[in-house]
């Protein structure tokens, strides 16, 4: 069984990795969002440490909820999705299995250019490790929420903006604590708690986002 | 227990009856609890010492914002009615009530904003609890956009259902980390809107007023599915004798 | 042809669907013992579809029930679904990977070991022993079909649910298609074919007729 999900996995980022375009498209999105923001604000490096937290974290919650509606587009589109629901798995684990290798190959590689970022707008060597640990706590549950949405909206044809008004106000406490740490690392202040806070929305997004988006993907299967 | 639920409530027929029944009790107690609190609150509570007359639209502004999260909750249980046992007529009062919940959120923004005015000179302060009142305002928007969009009955009812439970988990979550993020970036001094004790003549009529936003919504509420009923059962026979008999 | 219900059927009762208010299907009733073909036939826009995607458990009934070994399937939907084989307008083949590549996947979604003996001999039957490294969006409509039905040979299930299988298939991937279901049938499954095309006579089938429900 745990080699059958293996393999899904497996196959699941090989297949996304075919698709160069649908990883590198939210890389870029998200490192031309961020150096707009430079343009925008003028480029005195004291505000732009102070701003940074926010931008960077901005970025990657825009480029993910931009990525994350395609994560079961192609299985609707292709009717791999009915053979989901017929599998010997549960669900939930299949959901879960795509989920990882949607974190893989679609957040990871945020995360590693994240640090250039931050280069960019004057971040020291502590904020730099303080940046990747908190979006490597952070994007998990950005990924884990917003497949309840896509798959909520897997079954409608036209839904553009749709899933970003759908998911971005759950996102609101992983953006609190994610840049809240950020700016705690700025002032020498101890992160534990923010670092705890994030592991907990962890932890219960993945108690109940499996779940409920199976639960979404059965509806949409009604559809 | 159960039957007498399904006799008087979860039947779409029998709630239809049910709910004609109700409805002149619930306009005759939000009539009673409104006079009551809207004179009393304007006219007989005394002018706090701080805010003098202006704090008086605390008798909109509370019970607005309590019935938006109780609207809330309500639809968050009826979702779980809807998704664990298939009932509709919780799926029914789910959709109609998140319009309902939305204006009172939205009720609850703009009397918070008027009161801000002369409090803090402001018309709006990034205080914890607007914030979580606009974040609530956004899940609603987020429910109502997903199900305008589903044009399948049941498909509606389920998304909206998990919707609403994925909104209610959220929601504490998302109420403590905003007074988390608020406290991080020292929001100003003066951001409680409500005093920490109150005396009774002002609480009073507040109560009565809660009280009589919640009833008020039970009348819409109903009013608004028995329309809802009625457009779904509309190739019924009751429904067509009901309608005649109404014409 | 009359074979007592066993453990093995699958009954159709009373059954109701209904989209917005409309009336799709209304008393459906049918069994389909072990061992039997029921071809859904009827006019287009009659709900074969709707029939079949209630069968695989993909909708719900709005009244009556479908049950499978004696439950009704909305009460075990899980298990059941592990049972069926669906193969519907969409051929649920993932386009980015190759065909070969495609049966692993459904090996392991149906948690089998994946044999490359066997998926060889899937892939010969099929008459795609040729591309096995193609990569299915290269493929023609045609033998995109036939590697779905590769699906049907390649790992085992009860229920064989097929919406149109015949559509975009030559003469010889008919005949193919046949050879499958006799195998299929011969060995105690069920079949459920909605077609407009004859199939094999030799099948014991039974025919259900869905007129214009919606009124």
């Amino acid at each position: 069984m745990l080699k059958s999900l293996l393999t899904i996995t497996h196959q699941e980022i090989v297949m996304t990795l075919r698709q160069a375009y649908s990883w590198i498209t939210p890389l870029l999105f998200f490192v031309i969002v961020v150096c707009l923001f430079p343009l925008a604000l003028g480029p005195d490096e004291n505000t732009l440490n102070k701003v940074a937290p926010g931008i960077i974290w901005v970025g990657a919650l825009l480029a993910i909820v931009m990525s994350i509606g395609n994560i079961f587009r192609s299985d609707a589109e292709e009717g791999h999705l009915d053979l989901l629901l017929l599998s010997a798995h549960p669900l939930t684990l299949l959901v879960l299995c795509k989920l990882i290798s949607h974190w893989i190959t679609h957040c990871l590689p945020l995360i590693v250019i994240s640090p250039l970022l931050g280069i960019l707008l004057h971040l020291n060597i502590h904020e730099e490790s303080v940046l990747v640990i908190s979006l490597l706590l952070g994007t998990p549950v950005f990924v884990l929420l917003g497949a309840i949405g896509s798959a909520l909206v897997v079954g409608i044809r036209s839904h553009g903006l749709l899933l970003p008004i759908l998911i971005m106000p759950l996102y609101i406490p992983v953006l609190i604590f994610g840049t809240g740490s950020m700016i705690a690392a700025s002032a020498n202040l101890p992160l534990a708690s923010d670092f705890a806070m994030m592991g907990a929305l962890v932890l219960i997004s993945l108690a109940f986002a499996p779940l409920l988006t199976s639960a979404a993907l059965r509806i949409g299967a009604n559809q | 227990m159960l039957h007498w639920f399904n006799q008087h409530f979860i039947s779409l027929k029998a709630f239809y009856a049910t709910s004609s029944a109700l409805l002149p009790w619930l306009i005759t107690a939000f009539s009673l609890c409104f006079a009551y609190g809207l004179i009393a609150g304007l006219f007989f509570a005394p002018a706090d010492y701080q805010q003098g007359d202006g704090f008086r639209i605390i008798y909109v502004h509370v019970p607005s914002a309590f019935t938006a999260m109780a609207i809330y909750a309500v639809m968050a249980v009826s979702g779980i009615l809807t998704l664990v046992f298939r009932m509709k007529i919780a799926a029914i009062c789910m959709s109609v009530s998140a319009s309902i919940g939305a204006w009172f959120t939205f009720l609850a923004l703009v009397t918070g904003a008027i009161w801000g005015k002369p409090m803090w000179g402001t018309w709006w302060i990034w205080d914890a609890r607007l914030t979580s009142v606009l974040i609530l305002l956004f899940l609603y928007f987020g429910f109502i956009a997903l199900q305008s969009v589903i044009p399948d009955q049941q498909s509606r009812d389920r998304a909206g259902a998990i919707m609403a439970i994925v909104g209610v988990i959220n929601l504490p979550i998302i109420h403590y980390s905003v007074i988390w993020w608020n406290t991080l970036h020292q929001g100003p001094t003066l951001s409680k809107l409500a005093a920490p004790s109150i005396a009774p003549d002002m609480l009073h009529p507040l109560l009565a007023m809660i009280a009589a936003f919640l009833f008020f919504y039970a009348v819409i509420l109903l009013l608004r599915m028995r329309n809802q009923i009625v457009l779904r059962e509309i190739k019924t026979q009751w429904v067509k004798e009901v309608m005649s008999h109404a014409s | 042809m009359q074979t007592t219900p066993t453990e093995q059927t699958l009954v159709i009762d009373h059954l109701r669907f209904e989209r917005n208010n409309i009336t799709l299907l209304d008393q459906i009733h049918s069994t389909v013992n072990a061992g039997e073909l029921l071809q859904v036939r009827g006019a287009n826009g009659c709900g074969k579809s709707t029939l079949l995607r209630l069968l695989a458990g993909y909708l719900e009934p709005h009244d009556g029930a479908i049950f499978w070994q004696n439950k009704s399937i909305t009460e075990q939907r899980e298990c059941y679904q592990q049972n069926i084989h669906y193969v519907g307008h969409r051929n649920g083949i993932k386009s980015t990977l190759t065909v070969a590549e495609n049966l692993k996947l459904q090996c392991a979604l149906s948690n089998i070991r994946f044999e490359p003996t066997n998926a060889q001999a899937v892939l010969k039957k099929m008459g795609l022993q040729h591309i096995t490294d193609k990569h299915a969006a290269h493929l023609s409509a045609g033998q995109l079909r036939r590697l779905a039905l590769a699906r049907l040979a390649l790992t085992p299930n009860k229920i064989w649910i097929l919406d149109e299988p015949t559509t975009a298939l030559d003469t010889e991937g008919q005949t193919v298609l046949n050879e499958l279901l006799t195998q299929h049938l011969t060995h105690g499954g069920i079949a459920i074919v909605a077609t407009h095309q004859d199939l094999d006579k030799s099948h014991p089938t039974k025919m259900l007729h869905l007129g214009a429900a919606n009124a």
